[in-house]
C-alpha cells in the first residue's frame, strides 16, 4: 500500500465514520425524544390537542392544553412567510434581474452581514425599539405575533433572498437569453422562464424558509409575549412551542407530566420539520424535468 | 468586396465591441444580403459570436461589453436610443448554440412570442404553433404531443424548436449562433436542409465553426480573424480563390 492510498482509505474512513455517526446520533436523539414524550399520551391524552387550557404547575388540577401553543405556532410562521417569501422573492429577482455587478456585491455582503446577526440581538431590537412604538397605535400589549414576525422577517429575509437567488443563478444564462431573444422584456424572461426554470430551487427556499421560521425560539420568546392563548388578532401575544419548551424546560421536574409533555412539543415541532423536508425532496425529484 | 444593387438588410458599419479593455470585433464593416445565407467563419475566439450577438444587441447582456459605430437595420441605428429592443427583436431572432426550450410544453414554447407581441386569441396561436412547427419541419414528430414538456425532445427536435419558436414571431432576420455544434450528424443535416428552405422567406446569419458546412449551405462568407474581418464575399468565389493568405490558411485547414 502506497502513502497516497493509505491517506486515501484513513480520509474514507474518517469521512464515512463522521457521516454514520451523524445518523447515529439522529436516530439516538429522535427515539429518546419519542421515549420522553410518550407518557404525556398516555397521561394527557386528547386533551393534548383539544384544550386550550395551559397550567401545567397548578398543583390541585394542572391542565396540558397545547391548542393554543399549536396555534400561536403556526399564526407567527404563517404571518412571517407571508412577508418573508414574496420579499425574499422580489430581492431575488431585483439582484438577478436589474441590479448592476457592483449593486449586486454591495447588496449581497449586506445580507451576508445581516445573516451573521444572532437572533438574540434582533429579539433585543426589537424590544427596546420596534415594540415601544405599538403603544403608539393603541395597541394593548408591545409584545405580540406582529411584533414576533417582523423580528422573524429581518432574521430570515437573508437567508430566504440568497437561498432564492442561487436558485435563479443556477439557471442556465442561454434561458433568459432566449426569451430575451424574443423580444421579451427582462421582467417577462426573470418571471416566466427563469423563475419557472427554477422552480424547484425556489420551493425548496419555501420550505426551508418555513422550517426555519417555525423552528425558531429566541425571537419568539423574548418578543412574542408569552401568553397561551387563543390569538384573536395579529397584536395578540403568543406563546409558541419553541419558547414554551425554552422557558419551561428548566424548571420542571424531570419525569413529571410537564416534563414529557414538554418533549411532546419538540415532537411535534420535529414532525414538522420532517414532514417540510420531506415535501422538498418530493418536489425537487418532481421537477427535475419540468 | 461583391458590390451589390440592393440595400442590405442589415448594414454594420465601422463597428467595434470591447469587454472592458479587450478587444472582441474592431472596424467591421459589412452588409448581410435579403434572403441570403451569409456564413461567419474563423477560427475559435475570432469574434464570431461577438459581432452576431452585436446586431441583436444580446451582448448587452454582458456588462463589460462597450462598442462604437453602427449596425443599421432598416436604415436604423440598431444602438440608437430611439430603437424598441422588443420590437427590433421581433424582427431579428436568433437560435444558439445549445438548444435553450423554455421549462413548458411544446405548445407554450412556440406561444410565448406571439402571446408577447399581442396575439391572443386561441385559434389565432393553434394556427401559428402549427404553421410554425411545420415550417421547422418538426410538426409530423411532435403533433400529438404539443402538451408535453419540451425538455423531453431529443437534442435536434429541441433546436428545431427553438428554430421554430423564432419563426412564430414572423422575424425577418435569423442569426444562427453554431446551432448544430451540440448536434449528431443526422441532426445537423436536418438543420442544414431547414435552413435552405427557410432562407427563400428569410434573410440568414450563420455563425460556424464547420468550414464544410459553411461551404454547403451559404451564399456568401464573412471571414475573420482575431477580431479582424479579412474577407467577405460570395462563398463559391472565396473557396475557388480567397484573396487573403490568411483565409487561404484556414481554408487549407492550417488554422482551425
Ligand atoms: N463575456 C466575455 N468577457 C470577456 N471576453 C469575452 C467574452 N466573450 C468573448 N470574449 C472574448 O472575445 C473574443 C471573441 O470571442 P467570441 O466572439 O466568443 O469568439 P468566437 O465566437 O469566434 O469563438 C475572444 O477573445 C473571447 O475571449
Ligand atoms: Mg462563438
Amino acid at each position: 500500500m502506497t502513502a497516497r492510498t493509505l491517506k486515501y482509505s484513513i480520509n474514507s474512513t474518517l469521512i464515512n465514520t463522521i457521516a454514520f455517526s451523524g445518523i447515529v446520533i439522529l436516530v439516538i436523539l429522535t427515539v429518546f425524544i419519542i421515549k420522553e414524550a410518550t407518557p404525556a399520551l398516555t397521561n394527557v391524552g386528547a386533551e393534548l390537542f383539544t384544550s386550550v387550557y395551559w397550567y401545567p404547575t397548578n398543583s390541585y388540577d394542572p391542565e396540558f392544553g397545547l391548542l393554543a401553543m399549536l396555534i400561536g405556532s403556526l399564526y407567527i410562521t404563517g404571518l412571517t412567510s407571508l412577508f418573508v417569501l414574496p420579499l425574499g422573492y422580489i430581492i431575488a429577482f431585483f439582484l438577478f434581474e436589474y441590479a448592476s455587478p457592483t449593486e449586486v456585491r454591495v447588496i449581497k455582503s449586506a445580507i451576508d452581514l445581516l445573516s451573521g446577526v444572532p437572533s438574540v440581538i434582533i429579539g433585543a431590537f426589537m424590544l427596546v425599539y420596534v415594540a415601544p412604538l405599538t403603544f403608539k397605535f393603541g395597541i394593548y400589549t408591545p409584545e405580540n405575533i406582529l411584533i414576533a414576525s417582523l423580528g422573524l422577517t429581518i432574521l430570515s429575509l437573508p437567508y430566504t433572498a440568497s437561498l432564492m437567488q442561487e436558485a435563479m443563478q443556477s439557471v442556465d444564462r442561454s434561458l433568459k437569453e432566449g426569451a430575451l431573444a424574443l423580444g421579451s422584456t427582462r421582467f417577462t424572461a426573470g418571471f416566466k422562464v427563469v423563475s419557472r426554470a427554477a422552480i424547484s430551487g425556489i420551493l425548496n427556499a419555501v420550505i426551508l424558509t418555513v422550517n426555519r421560521i417555525i423552528g425558531e425560539t429566541m425571537v419568539v420568546l423574548m418578543v412574542a409575549g408569552g401568553a397561551a392563548i387563543i390569538p384573536r388578532s395579529l397584536f395578540d401575544p403568543a406563546k409558541p412551542l419553541t419558547a414554551t419548551i425554552a422557558s419551561e424546560m428548566g424548571e420542571v421536574a424531570q419525569g413529571s407530566v410537564h416534563y414529557s409533555v414538554l418533549f411532546f412539543c419538540g415532537l411535534i415541532l420535529l414532525i414538522f420539520s420532517f414532514l417540510l423536508t420531506i415535501t422538498a425532496r418530493v418536489i425537487i425529484t418532481k421537477n427535475k424535468h419540468v | 468586396m461583391v458590390e451589390t444593387t440592393k440595400e442590405p438588410v442589415i448594414q454594420v458599419k465601422d463597428f467595434s465591441g470591447f469587454y472592458g479593455e479587450k478587444v472582441g470585433v474592431k472596424d467591421i464593416t459589412v452588409g448581410f444580403e435579403k434572403n441570403k445565407i451569409t456564413a461567419i467563419i474563423g477560427p475559435s475566439g475570432c469574434g464570431k459570436s461577438t459581432l452576431l450577438r452585436s446586431i441583436n444587441r444580446m451582448n448587452d447582456e454582458i456588462p463589460i461589453y462597450k462598442t462604437q459605430g453602427k449596425i443599421l437595420f432598416e436604415g436604423q441605428n440598431v444602438y440608437s436610443k430611439e430603437i424598441n429592443l422588443t420590437h427590433f427583436r421581433k424582427k431579428v431572432g436568433m437560435v444558439f448554440q445549445r438548444p435553450t426550450p423554455f421549462p413548458m410544453s411544446i405548445y407554450e414554447n412556440i406561444a410565448f412570442g406571439p402571446k408577447l407581441h399581442g396575439t391572443k386569441k386561441k385559434t389565432d396561436l393553434d394556427e401559428i404553433v402549427e404553421n410554425s412547427l411545420r415550417q421547422a419541419s418538426l410538426f409530423n414528430e411532435v403533433k400529438d404531443d404539443l402538451k408535453k414538456s419540451a425538455w423531453g425532445l431529443s437534442g435536434g427536435q429541441q433546436q428545431r424548436l427553438c428554430i421554430a419558436r423564432a419563426l412564430a414571431v414572423d422575424p425577418e432576420v435569423i442569426l444562427l449562433d453554431e446551432p448544430t455544434s451540440a448536434l449528431d450528424p443526422i441532426a445537423t443535416k436536418h438543420i442544414e436542409n431547414l435552413v435552405e428552405e427557410l432562407v427563400s422567406t428569410y434573410t440568414i446569419i450563420i455563425v460556424t465553426h464547420n468550414l464544410a458546412q459553411a461551404v454547403r449551405i451559404s451564399d456568401y462568407m464573412v471571414y475573420m480573424f482575431q477580431g479582424d474581418l479579412v474577407e467577405y464575399g460570395q462563398t463559391s468565389a472565396i473557396v475557388k480563390q480567397p484573396a487573403d493568405p490568411r483565409t487561404e490558411e484556414y481554408l487549407t485547414g492550417k488554422v482551425s
